[in-house]
């Protein structure tokens, strides 16, 4: 199938993208990679009047290292973070989630800024900047403003972007202590929407310890239990499993008994990947 | 064309057979078209022969199935061209890979079905393709011109079985079974789960 009719146009300021995309009575969509946009315009899963390109808006691809932040512009190719051309202090983990999103071609053009977007539930960047306790900067004519992407990311397809908002880019709050993060993805397929994704961020040794679990849920979800297991320091992996096994009672009571089986290996398999970073 | 009387050129003959007709000779349909039929003596077919052996590797959570090695020994006879044979056992392949582990058209409890685009029905790609390792066993056929047999099915059909029993022996000490394909981690976790709780039992 091909789109439904739509406008198109490429500002060259955010001030003039957030005028274009809060239009009353005009259903506007900003659009960066296209990768997840286009195909949905073109099965009729989205319809709008008109796209917003934001690919020409140098202050969306700033990418830089204070001492308390790695910046990453929202319009970064998931390709660029796969080649190592931004910086990566997360132990390659960015690097590493970069390189399992789809297929090549689709992260060549496929931005951080536009998955962060779109939520969708199956995304790897959501549950991984959650992880690592990134904070999103957004833009508008109503000024500027950061959340953390835990609290941005509202629900399936949902995020608390308001009209005329634009996402800029990420801080990536950088670690004192040594990160060791691990990652476990099932999918399928290469390609295909992910079911299972678990990230785990362990700062410096019985330091602070983040599990998060995505394409689960409609959002990532946070395992309290499964962190506090790890931070322990007990290395037990069927500990580790009863300790996923309540999170999911309490954060996923719908799952099925094969859902819960596949959550709780990826959890396994991250926290295994994750010892294996030294 | 040299004949007994004389010399005609291909263009020439093509020229009168298609466009100047009323010079033809009297009798001689018009066109140049010519048909030949052959049949092996032997007309219940002959086909190729083959086998598969295949390494996997299961997380019995998770139920998938990663295949770390592939290996086909074939016998099509003698082999006209070997690359265009290498490249039609390849492609049966991962058509036979796509029925083991991935295609499949479910359809809920209305009927409706639930693949009906490429997003959902999953169609094995390149990176799902292992690089088959392939042997070669040239047995003439008797029957057939040059010992050619057909050579097209062996590719495709084997996987499955050769893919599911791989599976099987995985699991062989809870004796956990696999009838039924594709093998989606879904259906690969739930029967080992079964398994489990089989031996559990009977322990």
């Amino acid at each position: 199938m091909k789109s439904a009719p739509f406008d198109y146009v490429r500002p060259r300021t955010v001030a003039e993208a957030s005028a274009l995309l809060a239009q009353a009575g005009v259903n506007a969509a900003a659009i960066a990679g296209g990768q997840s946009l286009v195909p949905m315009l073109n099965l009729r899963v989205a319809q709008v009047d008109l796209l917003v390109d934001l690919s020409r808006l140098d202050e969306l691809k700033a990418v830089g290292e204070t001492s308390e932040n790695l910046q990453i512009g929202a319009l970064t190719t998931h390709a660029a973070i796969e080649d190592g051309m931004i910086p990566d202090p997360f132990g390659g983990l960015m690097r590493r989630v970069a390189s399992t999103i789809s297929y090549r071609a689709v992260r060549n053009y496929g931005t951080i800024g536009g998955s962060i977007a779109l939520a969708d539930p199956a995304a790897d960047w959501t549950g991984c900047l959650i992880a690592l306790g990134a904070v999103v900067r957004i833009g508008g004519r109503n000024g500027a403003r950061e959340q953390a992407v835990e609290d941005f990311v509202q629900g399936t397809y949902s995020t608390s972007l308001g009209p005329g908002e634009v996402i800029l880019g990420f801080d990536v709050p950088r670690s004192d202590a040594p990160l060791r993060c691990g990652f476990a993805k099932v999918a399928r397929k290469s390609g295909a929407f992910a079911n299972s994704i678990a990230y785990v961020v362990v700062q410096g040794r019985g330091g602070l310890v983040t599990v998060v679990l995505a394409a689960a849920a409609p959002r990532p979800i946070v395992l309290a239990g499964a962190a506090r297991h790890l931070a322990s320091g007990v290395d037990s992996e069927d500990a580790l499993r009863a300790a996923v096994a309540d999170d999911l009672k309490t954060y996923l009571p719908d799952a099925d008994p094969y859902e819960t089986r596949l959550h709780i290996s990826t959890v396994v398999r991250a926290a295994r990947d994750m010892r294996t970073q030294t | 064309m040299h004949g007994p009387s004389g010399k005609v050129s291909v263009g020439e003959i093509a020229f009168i057979a298609n466009v100047r007709q009323d010079k033809l000779p009297t009798g001689m349909e018009p066109l140049l078209e010519a048909i030949g039929t052959y049949e092996p003596t032997i007309s219940g077919g002959v086909f190729a022969y083959g086998t598969h052996a295949v390494v996997v590797a299961v997380d019995p959570d998770s139920g998938v199935v990663e295949l770390l090695d592939y290996v086909v020994a074939e016998d099509c006879g003698t082999m006209i061209n070997p690359m265009i044979v290498d490249g039609q056992v390849q492609g049966g392949i991962a058509q036979g890979i796509g029925t083991a582990l991935y295609e499949e058209i479910p359809y809920d409890e209305l009927g409706q079905p639930l693949a009906t685009t490429f997003g959902d029905y999953m169609v094995p790609c390149a990176p799902e393709i292992p690089d088959v390792r392939l042997a070669h066993l040239i047995s003439p056929a008797t029957a057939t011109e040059y010992g050619v047999k057909g050579l097209g099915e062996g590719g495709a059909i084997a996987p499955p079985a050769a893919i599911a029993n791989a599976v099987a022996d995985a699991f062989r000490s809870i004796r956990a079974s696999f009838n039924e394909t594709p093998l989606t981690p879904r259906r690969v976790s739930e029967a080992v789960d079964a398994a489990r709780h089989t031996k559990d039992a009977a322990a």
